[in-house]
Order: C-alpha cells, then structure tokens, then sequence
C-alpha cells in the first residue's frame, strides 16, 4: 500500500516570522529540507509529529489526517540533532523503548534489538550506558531507537551536525543504506546543502518560512528556481540579465528573466583575444581580482561591470594577461 | 477538521491546569490568603470596618521612625561585614586548589540549613560574659573581669549576621569569578598596569553584578531577621520592624498596628527584593559571555599562609560558637571547685530519663512534633513543587520572563509576616489542633522555593530534550512522567527534600508567631530554654538539632559527589 504523506498549507505564525509550507514525501522517498538556520526546516519536523501545532493546515499519512492527534499517537520516528537518548535507560532499553510502550512481549522486543544493533552495526552494545558512547555510536542508538516501532515517517533534525566531518560523510551513507534496507520514508533536515545532494531523492529548498523550490539534486543544483536557490545550493556567478550579452536566438522567457546565473564550472577562462563561438556568451570586460590554490584547481574571483564571477583554472594566472570569461548558451539558467 | 484541531487543542491545556492545578491551589491557599490577611489586616479597624488609622498611628511615631532606621542600619552594616569577609575567600576559592575546598564550598549552604537559633545559643556560649572565650581569655591573663563584652550589643548583631550570611557572598562571587576571562587581567598586564591597578580596573568592576546581587540577597536576609536581633539584641534598643510585628502580635495582642508595621517591612524589602533580581539578570547576562574557566592551581608558599589564615578565621567563626555548643553539652559544673566534669546528664534529662521538674517539659515531645511536621512538610512539597515546576515551564515558553523571580517572593515575605497572617487565620477558625495545620502550611510556603530550585534546573532539560523524544516514540503524557521525568528528576529531588526537611526542622520565625502552649518544636524550646538561662539544656538540644542538620549536609553532599 502506498502511503504518500501529504502536507497541506501548514501555516504556523510566530512574532516575526510566518511558515507557510505545502509539499508530498512520496512512499519509500528520501526527501531533504535544506534551508539557512531561522528557514523554517525544525519547526516544520516539530509540526508533523504534533509537538508544535499548527494554526491551519491539515497533515495526512495515505488516507489519515495524522494532524488531528496527539503526539504520542502519530507513529513517527524522530532522530534529534543532539540524539536526546534517555540517560538512565541503558543502549538496548533506548531503542526498546518504544515497544515497550506498544506493550511487545518482552522477548520480541530483545530480538528486535538485536536486530536492530546488527543493522546499526553495534552488535553486544544492548548494556552498554549512554554516557560511555561515543558522538557516531550515540547517533546510530538514536537512528535505531526511532526506528525500532517501525514508523510510518522517519524525521532526522539535523542528525550529524555534532559529528566531525569524516564520521558525518560515513554515517550519512550508512543512514541512506538503513533507509533503503527498512524501506522507509524520511524526511531528512540539514543546512548543509552538499548534504541534501549527496543523500536525497529530492530536495526542498526553504528561506524565511517559505519552499523556494522542490526537485530532484539535479534539478535544484541545475535548474534553480529562485535567486535563493541559485545562492544557496553550490556557488553560482551571478548577474543582472542587463549585463549579459545573451545570443539573438535566445528565448522570449530568458529575455524577460531578472537574473541571469551560471556555475563556475561550466565558465571557461579564456586568454584575450578570444572569438566566441556560435553558441559561447562573451564576458570580456574582466579583471582578474585574486585567486585561490585549491589543491585540484586554482579558483579565481574576476570582476565584471562591478559584480564578481567565479571560475576554475588548471594552472595558476598571469596577473599581468588578460583574460575573458565565456559560458554556453545551455549552461545559463535565467531567474524571474 | 478545524473544529476537532480546536478540540485537541482544548484537550491539551485541560492536561496542564490538571497538571498545576494543586500547586496553584496549595500557592494561593498557603501564600497568597495569609499575605492578603496581613494586608487586610493593616486597613482594619477593631470593629471590622475599614481605616487607615493603623498606618497613620505607626507613620506619626518617631519610634516606628528608629526602628526602621535602626532596622535598615545594621542591615547594611551586617551586609559590608558580610562581603568584607566573604571577598577574601571568593578570591581563594576561584583561584587555588588545594584540601578542603570542596568543604569550603559546600559551606554556602550554611545559612539555609542552619538553623538562626542554633547561631544565637553559639554565640551565647562562645561569646558570652561568661562564655568559652571570656574564661579563656581570663584564664590565660589571669582577669577578674571578663574583657569582651559583646553579647547584647550591636557587635555582637553584626558578628552574627556576618557569620551568618558570608558564605552567600563567599560561593556567589567565587563561581562568578572562576568563569572571569582572566585574559583581560593578562591584556591589562601587558598594557602596562600593576596587579593592583589591574584589580581595581579590570577584575573589581567585571565582578559587580556578583557582588551586587550577593549583597542584595544578604541585605534582604538581615533586614528581616529575626531571632539573632531578638536574643542578641536583647531589648528596645535594638529593636527592627520583624521584632516590633513579633511584639505587637504576641506580647501586646495588637494585630491591627503589627500588620500597619508589616506593611512597612514588606514595602521596603519587595524594593530590596526588585533590586535583587535586576542585579540577577545582570549577573546573568554578564555570564553569557564568560566562556573562558579559570584553572584553580596550587597555591604559593606565601598564598598558602594566607589561605590558612582565612581558613582558620572562618573557621573560627563558624566552628568554634557551634564547637562550644556541642562541648559544653557534655559538661556539668562542679560547685565551690569551678571546674567542669564530663557528663550525659542534661541529654538524660532531655529524653526524661531523670528529669528535674519544669526545666525540660516536653523536650522529647518538641523533639517529635520537629521530626513529624518536617516530615509531612518535605511530603507536601514534593508533589507540590513538580506541578508548579511544569506550570513555570511552560510559561518559561510563552512568556520569556524568568518565574524563578516569582520565586524569590516567599523569600521576600519575611517568615515573621507569613506567621502573622496565618496568626491572623487562626483567629478566625477556632479549631482545636488547628495550629499543626498553620504551622505545617507556613513551613511548606517557606520550604516550597527551595524545593523548586532544587528541581528547576533538571526539570528544564529534561523537559527540553527527553520528553519530546519519549512523546514522539508513543509514550502518554503520565508515561512520560513516570519513565522519563521522575527516574531523571530523583536526585534533584532528593536533595530537595533533606533541604526542606532541614529548614522545617530550624524554622522558627513563622513558627514562633503561630504556636501556642501546646504546639512546642525544638526552635521554639530552644528559645524559651536560653531565655530561662537554661544553657545546659539548650546546649543539648542544640546538639541534638545540630546533628540532625550536619548528618542532612553530609546527606546532600553525598548527593552532589555521586553526580560528579
């Protein structure tokens, strides 16, 4: 049976400041929320599982409106951002815990745990106290402990931004494998949008209370919607579309566009004097300002008509050539 | 679907009012009526009607005049000597390491467990004509008379109130100066300035908001106390607003003029009581940006000597009056040789083994009747304090101001003036027995604070971060408080409950307003034992009251050590 949870004009209002989200997980979907601190991401985990309540907006899991009950009957696993593992209860009474509030027999519940320690890959941790856990095995008792009830929707609220960079690379593939192997479906927050590529299925992309854009990586890191977007998801150079000279064959909607954005990477570094081709947009009033040794490329910073564009370089400049800047015409993304 | 999210709404709150209900219901029962009867009571005339006469009377007399000066004077000079002798060891305990530290901390509970009158019969004993010092003194240097005079006397108010109070500033002021970034101190020594000038630009104005709020709360203490003024001062000279509403209402049967004073007292201390909290909130924001802990280290050769120095002063002032009580409880003078023998009569007596008539009625009774009402009052606040704790919890949320202040009125409220409005009640409610019930209400209003820091702190990360999570996996609100909540708060409360139950058992203010012939606590018999010149039997019981207290310190730092 598929159960699609659908999310509808949740509304929740604060002093200063309005959320306002509409969006589907589909079934078995690993979906991100990624968004600046303030965006909106936590509070909208604390409305689905019922903790906060919203001011109009429904909540349904397949056919149930979930929105009308209580917490403790929502059925949603929730991974906190500081792990919030009971301290008096030992590894394997945290992920029992919440079997043991659907009354499991006591030894279906130590069979799960096992269980469920094997997956975490902490097998003989069930007597193991809290204290003496490490960040990453703290992390993994969580992600076991909401998990074990089987929940309908699993919330992770940023999950590794405690841990240090190489353990959060490792455990986040390790969360994607979970995912899949218990076939779950999880909303996944974080403000680490190399995160959110990496690991969704798709992305929603929030700012100030609101869903800039919803997509696949591919389609948000390519396509963004919104100048949010193109800011926020990897680094863009960005310009005002008066500024760029765009081909007489453009589109009528890239001509009306406000803005006009594209990747350092797909920028091309050209030692003037450079004839464009049929399909190249020419930047030639460029100055070269720094760059950056980045171990597999120098990044460069140019000035163009006062706006500063980024581009990649094999080897490092001559600060004393000049240089141009073209990008293709496909590799532009125009922004209303 | 709007109409049902409203219900569950509705549902929601309905559980907290179930949840606070008691607590608001106790607060307002046990605090608020026998406040607003002392009120009332100030505007009353004997015949019931309302007039503003009992203010007009106590305002017009420049008695009233002097004992607020009076009251308001040895209040700040307790508060100066206080901090005078608090400040050195702040210094010592923030910057060494060294034995007996954690003793030294732990003293800073000293004031709110010890009992006022154990402070009183001590320095009775120590201080007194004929008193461990005196003979001492004339011993060594062979006098006729004793030569430190000091009981009855202004002094001796001071001295006390000093001892009493130091350790607030001692601990205060030490916490706050460990979080103290003493790289400023390093930047100024760099500029150019001399330790001195260092200390008196750099570290002294950084440490105001510690001292302002220690004094402020040392000032509150000493301007409503109570029995140090009453034994010590001992007479009309030195006379303070707590010991005039004591007067009216228990000597002179004038209740009207009593509230007129109390209305007094509680206008200036709620103004002592403001300025507390604002200096509070100005300690507090001023820790947010102390990130940086000093590393306590070894003391030098030379700092050693001075930190003996302090240890053996305040040492001097604490153990030595309670030393002398214990001491001279196991000792009995021996006629025509003036010598003493070692001996267990008076704790016989005390336990009516081989009672001599009228000196010690009812000891064992009063040893009791201490024991059951502290009993049921650590009882009481228990359940009392967690459901307020949920309701100051959630409106921590809502609102973003501190309740925590809110809890500071009780202690604002002096004890004399809580007793005189449940005095006041039980005129009205001629009940038989109906004085254990006041007396057992007075000491939970008093008690209940304490039991509410106790558990505050806990409660607020518990509520934080473990009971969403134990609500999301499925667990019901009462679940949550019996798996979660209670098993994470019972430390926190157990420490509560040994500083409950010794505050009950030492309480005496409230309760000296309130007891009648037949309701006797240990305080009580201790006064009127010391006001018979009885200091044998007063020294016993003392003893006896002050082992209670040092086995429930011992208890509570066993608690702390255990969380370390």
């Amino acid at each position: 049976m598929k159960q699609d949870i659908v999310i509808r004009n949740l509304k929740k209002s604060f002093p200063e400041f309005l959320l306002d989200v509409d969006f589907t997980i589909r079934h078995r979907e690993m979906i991100t929320i990624v968004g600046p601190s303030g965006c909106g991401k936590s509070t909208t985990l604390s409305l689905i599982t019922g903790l906060i309540e919203p001011d109009q907006g429904s909540i349904a899991i397949g056919d149930e409106i979930i929105s009308d009950l209580p917490v403790w009957e929502r059925n949603i696993g929730f991974v906190f951002q500081d792990y919030a593992l009971f301290p008096h209860m030992r590894a394997a009474q945290n992920i029992g815990y919440g079997l043991k509030i659907r009354n499991r027999p006591a030894s279906e519940i130590s069979e799960a745990v096992t269980g469920l320690l094997e997956t975490i890959q902490l097998q003989g941790y069930e007597s193991r106290s809290i204290e003496h856990l490490s960040g990453g095995e703290r992390q993994r008792i969580a992600l076991a402990r909401a998990v074990a009830p089987n929940p309908r929707l699993l919330l992770l609220d940023e999950p590794l931004s405690a841990l240090d960079a190489k353990l959060r690379v490792q455990l986040r593939k390790e969360i994607q494998r979970i995912h899949h192997d218990l076939g779950l479906t999880t909303l996944y927050v974080t403000h680490d949008q190399e995160e959110a590529l990496a690991i969704s299925d798709r992305i929603i992309v929030m700012n100030q209370g609101r869903i800039e854009q919803i997509g696949t990586p591919e389609e948000v890191y390519h396509r963004p919607a919104s100048l949010f977007v193109a800011q926020f998801i990897g680094e863009s150079n960005i310009l005002p579309r008066s500024a760029v000279p765009l081909r007489p064959d453009a589109a009528e909607n890239d001509r009306i566009a406000r803005y006009v954005s594209f990747r350092p990477e797909k920028t091309t570094i050209r030692r003037a004097p450079h004839v464009p081709l049929s399909n190249e947009i020419l930047f030639d009033d460029v100055q070269l300002l720094y760059q950056e040794f980045a171990g597999q490329y120098y990044a460069c910073t140019f000035t163009h008509q006062g706006v500063q564009l980024h581009a990649y370089s094999k080897e490092r400049l001559d600060g004393k050539d000049t240089y141009m800047l073209t990008v293709e015409q496909e590799d532009l993304q125009t922004i209303v | 679907m709007d109409v049902r999210s409203y219900r569950h709404r509705h549902r929601r709150d309905i559980s907290l009012i179930l949840g606070s209900a008691p607590g608001i219901i106790l607060l307002t029962l046990l605090f608020l009526i026998p406040v607003g009867m002392v009120l009332i009571g100030a505007f009353r005339a004997p015949d019931g009607s309302l007039t503003a006469a009992n203010l007009l009377d106590v305002a017009a007399d420049p008695y009233s005049w002097r004992i607020a000066w009076f009251t308001f004077l040895q209040a700040a000079v307790s508060t100066l000597a206080a901090l005078a002798l608090g400040l050195p060891g702040a210094y010592i305990l923030s910057h060494y390491q060294f034995r007996g530290k954690r003793l030294l901390q732990s003293l800073s509970q000293l004031p709110f467990v010890l009992p006022s009158i154990l402070v009183v019969l001590g320095f009775v004993i120590f201080f007194g004509n004929s008193g461990v010092l005196n003979r001492a003194l004339m011993d060594l240097f062979d006098l006729s008379e004793p030569p430190v005079r000091l009981l009855y006397s202004f002094k001796s108010i001071i001295l006390a109130h000093a001892f009493y109070n130091f350790p607030i500033a001692l601990s205060m002021i030490a916490s706050f100066w460990e979080q103290l970034n003493h790289r400023q101190e390093y930047a100024a020594l760099t500029l150019g300035a001399q330790p001195m000038r260092v200390f008196a630009s750099v570290t002294a104005p950084r440490l105001m908001p510690a001292i302002t709020a220690a004094a402020s709360m040392i000032f509150l203490f000493c301007f409503t106390s109570f029995s140090i003024i009453l034994v010590l001062g001992g007479g009309p000279r030195f006379t303070t607003l707590e010991v005039q509403i004591y007067q009216l209402a228990r000597v002179r049967f004038d209740l009207p003029h009593a509230a007129a004073f109390a209305l007094f007292s509680l206008a200036i201390s709620s103004g002592v009581l403001i300025f507390y909290i604002r200096s509070q909130h100005w300690m507090q924001r001023a820790s947010a940006d102390l990130s940086y802990s000093l590393q306590p280290k070894a003391p030098r050769r030379t700092h050693r000597v001075l930190i003996m120095l302090y240890g053996v002063i305040a040492g001097l002032l604490i153990i030595a009056p309670l030393g002398a009580i214990a001491v001279r409880s196991f000792q009995a003078p021996v006629f025509r040789t003036g010598t003493s023998v070692w001996t267990f009569r008076w704790y016989e007596q005390l336990i009516g083994a081989g009672s001599t008539p009228g000196s010690f009625t009812g000891s064992s009774s009063a040893i009791v009747t201490s024991l059951s009402i502290a009993s049921i009052v650590t009882l009481i606040t228990i359940p009392s304090a967690l459901s307020l704790g949920t309701l100051i919890i959630r409106l921590e949320r809502r609102a973003s101001m501190t309740m925590e202040t809110i809890l500071m009125l009780p202690m604002a409220i002096s004890s004399v003036i809580l007793g005189l409005g449940y005095s006041i009640i039980a005129r009205m409610i001629p009940v038989e027995h109906i004085t254990y019930l006041l007396i057992i209400g007075a000491h939970t209003v008093i008690t209940l604070p304490f039991m509410l820091r106790a558990i505050l702190p806990t409660y607020r990360t518990i509520h934080a971060a473990y009971t969403p999570a134990a609500l999301i996996l499925g667990a019901r609100p009462f679940r949550t408080f019996l798996d979660i909540q209670l098993p994470l708060l019972s430390r926190a409360i157990a420490s509560g409950a040994i500083f409950v139950f010794a505050i009950s058992i030492g309480e005496m203010h409230a309760t000296m307003l309130l007891s009648d012939a037949r309701v006797v606590t240990i305080p009580i018999l201790l006064y009127r034992l010391i006001g018979a010149y009885n200091f044998n039997g007063a020294c016993a019981l003392g003893t006896l009251l002050m082992a209670i207290c040092l086995l429930l310190f011992a208890l509570t730092n066993s608690l702390h050590k255990r969380e370390l």
